[in-house]
C-alpha cells in the first residue's frame, strides 16, 4: 500500500497539466469528468491507504520521494509521513475535493475559463496533499505556500471584478504577514533541533533539552517558535486579527468558498499546529494565548455573522467562529478532538457552501437574503440539505456537530484554570451566537414570504449539483459516529487524557444535558421569534443595544485597523525619505563626498604647480625634516 | 691650524649655497646646471677630506669617478638645453611649468 502514495499528488498534478495546458480540443465537459474522475482515483487510493493503517496497529508509513537538497548537514526531501491523523486528513481533503470538483462541472458550466477553474482546484487539492503528507516543515512550507498562491488565484478568479482583485490581494498580503513569522519559526526549530525533520525534531524533544535553550523575555525559546508558527496558523486558519481576509474571499467562484472553507485552506493552521503537537505540548504560555485567540474569534467573529446580510459571507462568518473552536481546542492541547471538528466541520462547512451555491444559482447570482425566503417548496434537495448542514453546525443532538462542539466544550474544563473556564464560558456564548445565526440564515432563506421578483422560475438544480449535497447530507450526520477512533488517536498526539468519553451513549446522554443544549434551545427560541415570527422585541431597540449594534456591524473595525497601520507605515516611509534619504543620505553622502573630495583635490591639485624648483625645494625640506627625526631619535 | 670640521662646514656651505642656487634662481636653467654642478663639487669635497683624514685612497678614487660622470650628464644637461633654447628661444625657469602632475 506504501507505494501508492505517491500517485495521490502525481495523479492530482497530473490533473492539473491536462487541463491547464489542453486545447480547445478537449471541451470543457470532458476536461470537468477528467479532473474529477483523476481526483476521484486518487480518493479512492487514500482511503486504500487509510483503511491499510487502521488494521495494522501503530503503523507509519515513512519514506523519501527523493532528496531535494543535500549540502553539508542539511538535507532536505520531499517524501511522506502517513500515520492514522494525516491518513484520515488526507481522505477528508480529497473527498471534500472531489464533491467540490463533481459539483463544479455543473456550476461553473457557463464560464468562458472553466478549464482555468479545473487546473487551479485541481492546483490547490495537490498543494494541500503536499502539505498533509510532508514528513518535513520544509515540504510543508511549500504547500503552505502553494496553498496561499492558488486561493490567491481562485480568489481572484473573476479578474475582471474590481473587488474581486481587491479581495485576492488582501487574503495575499494579510498571509505574508503570517508567512513572515511561519517562516522565523521554523527557523528557530531548525536552529533549536537541527533538522527539519518531524521524526528527528520528535525524537529529540524532551524537557531537558528544552529547558536547556535559551529565554528572551521571560519567555521560553520552545513558546517563541511556537507562537511564531501559530502567527502563521492565524493567518491561514483565519483568527482574530488577521481572519479579515477570509469574508473577501468570498468574491471567488462558490464551489471555491467551499473548498477553501471546508476543507482545505484554512484547515492547514490547524493542522500544522495539530502535527507539531509534540513542540506545542511544551509551550505553556503560547497554549494560553492560543486558547485565547481561538475562543475569542469563536465568540466575536460569530456574532458578526448575525448582522450580516449575504448569504455567502455569514457562511464564512461562521467559518471563522467554528475555526476559533478548533483553535481554542488546541489551546488546551486537545490535539484530537480539534482535529475531530475539524473533520466533522469539513463535511457541514462544505455542504452549507454547495447548497448555497445551489440558492445563488436558482436565484440567478442573487446573494442578499433580505430578498430570498420562502425556498423550502422550490428546493427541496437543497432545503433539506441546508437543514442538515444547519442541524449539524448548530450541535443539534445525533449529527456531527453534536460530538464534535460538545466535546470542544467539555474538555476545555479539562484544565482548572482561569483561562480555561473563561474560555469555555466564551465558547458556550459563542454556541448560543451560532445557533442564532444559522437559523436566521435558515429562516431567511427558506421560511416566510419570497421578497425577491420571478418566483415561479426558480427551480432545483441539475442532478450534478444535487448529487454532492446528497452524498455530503449523508456524510455530514454519520461522520461524528467515529468519534471512537478520534479520541483515541495515538500518533504523534499527546492529547489530554480521555477521562471525559466513556461510551456512545452515556456521551450522547451527557451532551444532551449539557449547557450546550440549554444554549441550543435559547438560540432556536430566539431565532425564531426574531427571524421567523418577526416579533418586534422593545428591548432589542434601546439605546444600549443599538450602540452595541453599531459596534458589531463596524466588524470592529479590523479591516479600519489594518488600514490604519498601513497608512501609518506609508505616512512614516514617506517622512524618512523625505528626510533621512532625500534630506541626508542623498545630500551630504552620495551627493557630499565626491563634493568634499572636489574640493580636496583641487587643493591638492594647486600644489604641483609645474615649477621645477616648487619640487625641488619640498625634496629637500622634507629631506631635512626626515633627516632632523631621525637625528632626534639617535641623539 | 686648518682642521677637518673647517673643510667640512666650507663643503656644507657650499651645499648650502647651491640648494639656495636652485631655490632663489628664477632667471636662466643655465644657473640651475651650475648649481648642481656646486653641488657635486661640494660632495666631493667631503669625499677627499674624509679620505685624506682617514689615509684611505678610495674616497679620492670615487672623486674621479663623480667628476666623470658629472661632466657626462652636464654634456648631455647643456645638449638639452640647447634644444630646449631651439624650441623656445628662452631659458627663463618661469615659462617651463609642464611637469604638472
Amino acid at each position: 500500500m506504501e507505494s501508492l502514495i505517491i500517485y495521490i499528488p502525481i495523479l492530482l498534478i497530473i490533473s492539473t497539466l491536462i487541463i491547464g495546458l489542453s486545447t480547445d480540443k478537449l471541451n470543457n465537459f470532458y476536461s470537468g469528468l477528467i479532473s474529477t474522475s483523476l481526483v476521484f482515483v486518487s480518493l479512492i487510493i487514500s482511503l486504500f491507504i487509510l483503511f491499510d493503517i487502521f488494521s495494522n496497529e501503530k503503523i507509519i508509513y515513512y519514506d523519501n520521494f527523493y532528496d531535494w537538497i543535500s549540502i553539508g548537514g542539511l538535507n532536505i526531501g520531499i517524501g511522506y509521513l502517513i500515520d492514522k491523523f494525516s491518513a484520515i486528513m488526507l481522505v477528508v481533503v480529497l473527498s471534500i475535493s472531489s464533491v467540490v470538483h463533481l459539483y463544479s462541472i455543473d456550476y461553473m458550466k457557463d464560464e468562458k475559463d472553466f478549464k482555468r477553474f479545473f487546473s487551479y482546484i485541481a492546483l490547490f487539492t495537490f498543494s494541500m496533499v503536499l502539505l498533509v503528507i510532508s514528513n518535513n516543515l520544509i515540504q510543508l512550507f511549500i504547500g503552505w505556500e502553494g496553498v496561499g498562491l492558488v486561493s490567491y488565484l481562485l480568489i481572484g478568479f473573476f479578474y475582471k471584478k474590481q473587488s474581486a482583485i481587491k479581495a485576492n490581494l488582501k487574503a495575499f498580503l494579510i498571509n505574508r504577514i503570517g508567512d513572515m513569522f511561519f517562516i522565523l519559526g521554523i527557523a528557530m526549530v531548525y536552529a533549536a533541533f537541527d533538522s527539519f525533520d518531524y521524526r528527528t525534531i520528535f525524537a529529540s524533544i524532551n524537557i531537558t533539552n528544552v529547558s536547556a535553550l535559551d529565554s528572551y523575555f521571560g519567555l521560553d525559546y520552545i513558546d517563541f517558535a511556537c507562537l511564531f508558527l501559530f502567527f502563521g496558523a492565524m493567518a491561514k486558519s483565519a483568527q482574530i486579527p488577521l481572519h479579515v481576509w477570509l469574508p473577501d474571499s468570498m468574491e471567488g467562484p462558490t464551489p471555491i468558498s467551499a473548498l477553501i472553507h471546508a476543507a482545505t485552506m484554512v484547515t492547514a493552521g490547524i493542522f500544522m499546529v495539530a502535527r507539531l503537537s509534540p513542540l506545542y505540548e511544551l509551550a505553556l504560555f503560547t497554549n494560553d494565548f492560543i486558547l485565547l485567540i481561538g475562543a475569542s474569534t469563536a465568540l466575536f467573529i460569530g456574532v458578526i455573522a448575525i448582522f450580516e446580510n449575504d448569504i455567502k459571507k455569514v457562511i464564512a462568518f461562521s467559518t471563522i467562529s467554528q475555526l476559533g473552536y478548533m483553535v481554542a481546542a488546541l489551546g488546551i492541547n486537545a490535539y484530537s478532538t480539534s482535529f475531530f471538528h475539524l473533520y466533522t466541520h469539513a463535511f457541514f462547512k462544505a455542504l452549507l457552501f454547495l447548497c448555497a451555491g445551489s440558492v445563488i444559482m436558482s436565484l440567478h447570482h442573487n446573494q442578499d437574503i433580505r430578498k430570498m425566503g420562502g425556498l423550502k417548496s422550490k428546493l427541496p434537495i437543497t432545503y433539506i440539505s441546508f437543514l442538515i448542514g444547519t442541524l449539524c453546525i448548530i450541535g443539534f443532538p445525533f449529527t456531527s456537530g453534536f460530538f464534535s462542539k460538545d466535546l470542544i466544550l467539555e474538555v476545555m474544563l479539562y484544565k482548572d484554570n482561569t483561562i480555561s473556564c473563561i474560555a469555555y464560558l466564551m465558547l458556550l456564548f459563542g454556541a448560543l451566537v451560532t445557533t442564532i445565526y444559522s437559523l436566521r440564515l435558515l429562516f431567511f432563506v427558506f421560511y416566510n414570504e419570497y421578497r425577491g421578483n420571478d418566483l415561479h422560475n426558480i427551480k432545483e438544480q441539475s442532478k450534478i449539483i444535487t448529487f454532492p449535497l446528497i452524498v455530503l447530507s449523508i456524510l455530514s450526520i454519520l461522520s461524528g459516529y467515529l468519534i471512537k477512533i478520534f479520541v483515541e488517536l495515538p500518533i504523534f498526539m499527546y492529547q489530554a487524557e480521555v477521562n471525559y468519553y466513556g461510551d456512545m451513549i452515556s456521551f450522547i446522554k451527557h451532551g444532551i444535558f449539557s449547557p450546550a443544549s440549554v444554549a441550543l434551545i435559547l438560540g432556536f427560541i430566539i431565532a425564531k421569534k426574531l427571524y421567523k415570527d418577526n416579533i418586534k422585541i422593545k428591548f432589542l431597540d434601546s439605546k444600549f443595544i443599538n450602540y452595541i449594534t453599531i459596534v458589531i456591524k463596524s466588524k470592529y473595525k479590523f479591516d479600519e485597523f489594518f488600514i490604519y497601520i498601513s497608512k501609518l507605515l506609508k505616512n512614516s516611509s514617506t517622512y524618512l525619505s523625505q528626510k533621512l534619504d532625500l534630506g541626508f543620505i542623498d545630500i551630504s553622502i552620495v551627493n557630499g563626498l565626491p563634493k568634499k573630495i572636489n574640493s580636496v583635490s583641487g587643493l591638492l591639485k594647486n600644489m604641483s604647480s609645474g615649477y621645477l624648483y616648487h619640487y625641488a625645494f619640498s625634496i629637500v625640506f622634507s629631506l631635512v625634516i626626515i633627516f632632523g627625526i631621525i637625528l632626534m631619535r639617535v641623539l | 691650524m686648518i682642521t677637518m670640521t673647517h673643510y667640512l662646514v666650507f663643503s656644507a656651505l657650499l651645499f648650502c649655497i647651491s640648494i639656495a642656487g636652485i631655490f632663489i634662481n628664477r632667471k636662466n636653467i643655465l644657473l640651475l646646471l651650475m648649481s648642481i654642478e656646486l653641488m657635486l663639487l661640494s660632495v666631493n669635497t667631503n669625499f677627499i677630506v674624509f679620505s685624506h683624514y682617514s689615509s684611505d685612497i678610495t674616497g679620492q678614487v670615487f672623486v674621479f669617478f663623480i667628476l666623470a660622470v658629472a661632466a657626462a650628464e652636464s654634456a648631455i644637461g647643456l645638449a638639452i638645453i640647447v634644444s630646449l633654447f631651439r624650441i623656445r628661444n628662452s631659458l627663463e625657469i618661469n615659462l617651463i611649468n609642464k611637469l604638472k602632475g
